[in-house]
């Protein structure tokens, strides 16, 4: 019999919310609602069960969808189980005075563009690895990227464009970011953009998908 | 200055190229289809190395692996000429015959006047000359736009023309150009030139703006809007035509809207959507997923960013529907049966093969209703030597059909229709005509539907063009313009839940 964070994980991993939803996934079983709040009546931490149950289970999502194993519908749907557990325990957290979180990503989609399902993929992903996330949407001015860093000094920045014509914008908002704060690290994406790219305007990282993004950032935070 | 010998193989032709050049500057002359426009991202411009050195740096190797490739692969737009090299150009089609002339009836003496219709898509050009007292198809030309050697899709397109003036020019330029020759191989034996009294143009706004040559830097990033969606007139002589009489009119169709343009309009007449006392749906299976939906009352349309894989674009083996190519997949007991155009060995699918294609690996149990292959070491899936199916492939399709999916289901609840109370359903676009439908259900596209609400047009564009070569129909077009409405269904609050749950091949509740 695994564990119940073990089985908190596989939930996540499968996007199992309840017994009832998704009705296809694992079929009569319990979701992260059921699971969370056993594991919370068992004793567990709050801090115990993010990170070794729904945190485990949005990497091994990740992981899955890097390697093409599955798709963007799962990702949303394992981001929806996780965030039902984390209904449960941010009562928790609220009673101990916050949760610890390793670091703020602000991300949006750049000037002129309007797309946003890669961004907010991203954005899930980076929130299900237990960093506070401030998403300023689509179309983003570059003086918004500005006043939110200023907002939240320390954040990383990501900024995603899925148009060549927009791209040439993630420069001018990775210098005026680097006026700021010559120290933020920012990373750019989406489908036209590429390494060579990145480093021509002096971005600080490129990443063709939200796992290795989360990997780059848990690699920062961690030192 | 160093010179170097490069040779095609498999035709042996031997061009002397100066040191560093880039070999798809050479090839794009060859007509070597370059989707991303060379950035070295979609792996169409694969050539193989069979003599001589290539530098290949990390870049270029990741993607020839990615594509599931060998190390004798290379990417034109990657690879710079620095030594003698033999090269074999791929054996799907890549270098396609740019202007195929198929003339449908003999040649006539007739002095009946008569017209040419021309359908500039993105990707491909069709022009038609037509017998205007019989509206009888005299002859039909057809061939890749030239604009592809700037990009396959349209956004690469309108970035190339912003680099500089000369750039949008010869967009402009090589647009003319192309549709004046096919018009020189309609008229070549066919009819007596003096009786052309008209050439109607209908595109997508994009196709618009490049033909008249008008600035494309609104329609490149939000917010989106077309300089004019207005018509345009011009004489023979004008465009350079000088095989048409001076003062044969040449009308470039109006726009609906900055997303939507005249070959849609064009659509919505041939189908007679305009004039329907019941609700009809016309849906082009292109790159830009326009959608249509209307009766007499009123007519709603979108665009949806479906991609390229319905045309057989940004797909491993992907290619046109040209000889070789896979449109039909049997099922048999011994495995799939491929049918191919003009009964030729498998060289690629076509939009059509590649929904039977997928179709095939559903239906047999090789990939799951996600879209993923069931046996997890499975990352492609060979039909035939060098023709195969990717997992990215099917990525690619399930974002397609998600997006048309959406689109439909959207643009129905926008006008508060029910799927069951429309009369036709229209489909065309470059596979519209030999889709499968049943497959097309079986994959989970349209399946709201039933089968008989569907009918089949090959090209609605170029049927309405045709018909507005007559003055009644055009004189129309401002009437219908009228009850057009545009609706941005991507902002939609509900898109990327409709649009994430469309991708997969059957409901997941």
């Amino acid at each position: 019999m695994d564990t119940i964070l073990e089985r908190i994980a596989t939930a996540v991993e499968n996007g199992k919310i309840n017994k009832n939803i998704p009705p296809r996934i694992m079929p009569g079983e319990p979701g992260t609602d059921e699971l969370t709040r056993q594991a919370l009546e068992n004793g567990i931490s709050a801090d115990d069960i993010l990170t070794n149950g729904l945190i485990l289970g949005m990497e091994r999502i990740g992981v899955k969808f890097k390697v093409n194993k599955v798709f963007v519908p799962q990702v949303l749907m394992s981001a929806k189980a996780m965030a039902m557990g984390m209904r449960h325990l941010k009562a928790k957290f609220s009673e101990s005075g916050g949760m610890k979180s390793p670091g703020t990503f602000i991300i949006g989609t750049v000037e002129g563009d309007l797309h946003d399902i890669g961004k907010n993929l991203v954005t899930m992903m980076v929130e299900g690895n237990g960093y506070k996330v401030i998403d300023l949407g689509v179309d983003v001015k570059a003086d918004r990227f500005v006043d939110a860093l200023r907002e939240n000094p320390g954040a990383f920045v990501g900024m995603s464009a899925l148009l060549t014509t927009t791209m040439p914008h993630m420069e001018t908002v990775n210098r005026m970011l680097k006026e700021v704060d010559p120290n933020v690290k920012t990373f750019v994406g989406g489908a036209p953009v590429t390494a060579d790219f990145a480093k021509q305007i002096k971005a600080d990282y490129y990443t063709d998908g939200p796992q290795e993004l989360v990997e780059i950032l848990n690699s920062l935070t961690a030192c | 200055m160093k010179y170097h010998k490069l040779t095609l193989y498999p035709d042996c032709k031997t061009i002397s190229v100066a040191h560093g050049t880039l070999l798809s500057d050479i090839l794009s002359e060859y007509n070597l289809q370059m989707p991303c426009a060379g950035r070295g991202v979609c792996g169409n411009c694969k050539v193989r190395v069979i003599k001589g050195t290539v530098a290949k740096n990390r870049r270029h190797k990741a993607v020839i692996e990615r594509k599931h490739l060998d190390d004798s692969w290379y990417l034109a737009c990657m690879s710079r000429i620095e030594d003698d090299i033999v090269i074999e150009l791929p054996s799907n089609d890549m270098l396609i015959n740019p202007g195929v002339t198929n003339p449908i009836a003999p040649c006539i003496e007739s002095r009946h006047p008569a017209g040419i219709a021309v359908d500039l898509g993105s990707t491909t050009i069709v022009a038609q000359l037509i017998d205007l007292s019989t509206q009888q198809v005299i002859a039909s030309s057809e061939g890749i736009n030239p604009q592809t050697s700037a990009g396959a899709d349209i956004i690469s397109r309108i970035a190339f023309a912003m680099k500089s003036p000369s750039n949008a020019q010869s967009l402009t330029d090589m647009t003319r150009k192309c549709i004046g020759d096919h018009i020189y191989r309609l008229l070549h034996n066919h009819i007596h030139v003096g009786n052309i009294t008209g050439v109607i143009i209908a595109g997508n706004t994009a196709m618009h703006h490049f033909f008249a040559g008008l600035n494309v830097e609104r329609l490149s990033c939000a917010p989106f809007c077309s300089l004019t969606n207005g018509s345009y007139s011009y004489s023979a002589s004008q465009l350079g035509w000088d095989m048409l009489q001076e003062s044969c009119k040449v009308e470039l169709l109006p726009n609906i809207s900055h997303f939507v343009g005249s070959d849609i309009l064009c659509g919505i007449q041939a189908c007679g959507i305009a004039d329907s006392d019941e609700w009809q749906m016309l849906i082009d299976l292109g790159t830009n997923g326009e959608i249509a939906l209307g009766c007499r009352d009123s007519i709603f349309c979108t665009s949806t960013a479906a991609g390229p894989a319905f045309e057989g674009l940004n797909i491993s083996c992907g290619m046109r529907a040209s000889a070789g190519a896979v449109y039909a997949i049997e099922h048999e007991d011994e495995g799939p049966k491929l049918l191919t155009v003009a009964g030729d060995k498998p060289r690629g699918f076509c939009g059509s093969g590649l929904i039977e294609a997928i179709e095939y690996l559903l239906s047999s149990s090789k990939i799951d209703f996600t879209g993923a292959f069931i046996d997890s070491e499975t990352e492609l899936y060979s039909f035939a030597p060098d023709v195969y199916i990717s997992i990215q492939d099917i990525r690619e399709f399930q974002l397609a059909k998600a997006a048309l999916s959406a689109g439909v289901e959207l643009l129905l609840k926008e006008a508060g229709i029910e799927p069951s109370r429309l009369k036709t359903i229209y489909l065309t676009g470059g596979m519209g005509y030999h889709i499968n439908l049943a497959k097309m259900q079986a994959l989970g596209l349209f399946k709201d539907f039933e089968i008989g609400q569907f009918c089949k047009i090959v090209n609605s564009s170029l049927s309405g063009a045709c018909a507005n070569l007559r003055h009644t129909e055009r004189n129309r077009i401002p009437e219908i313009l009228n009850r057009i409405k545009f609706c941005a269904l991507e902002s939609d609050i509900n898109f990327q839940e409709i649009f994430c749950r469309e991708m997969f091949f059957s409901s997941i509740t």
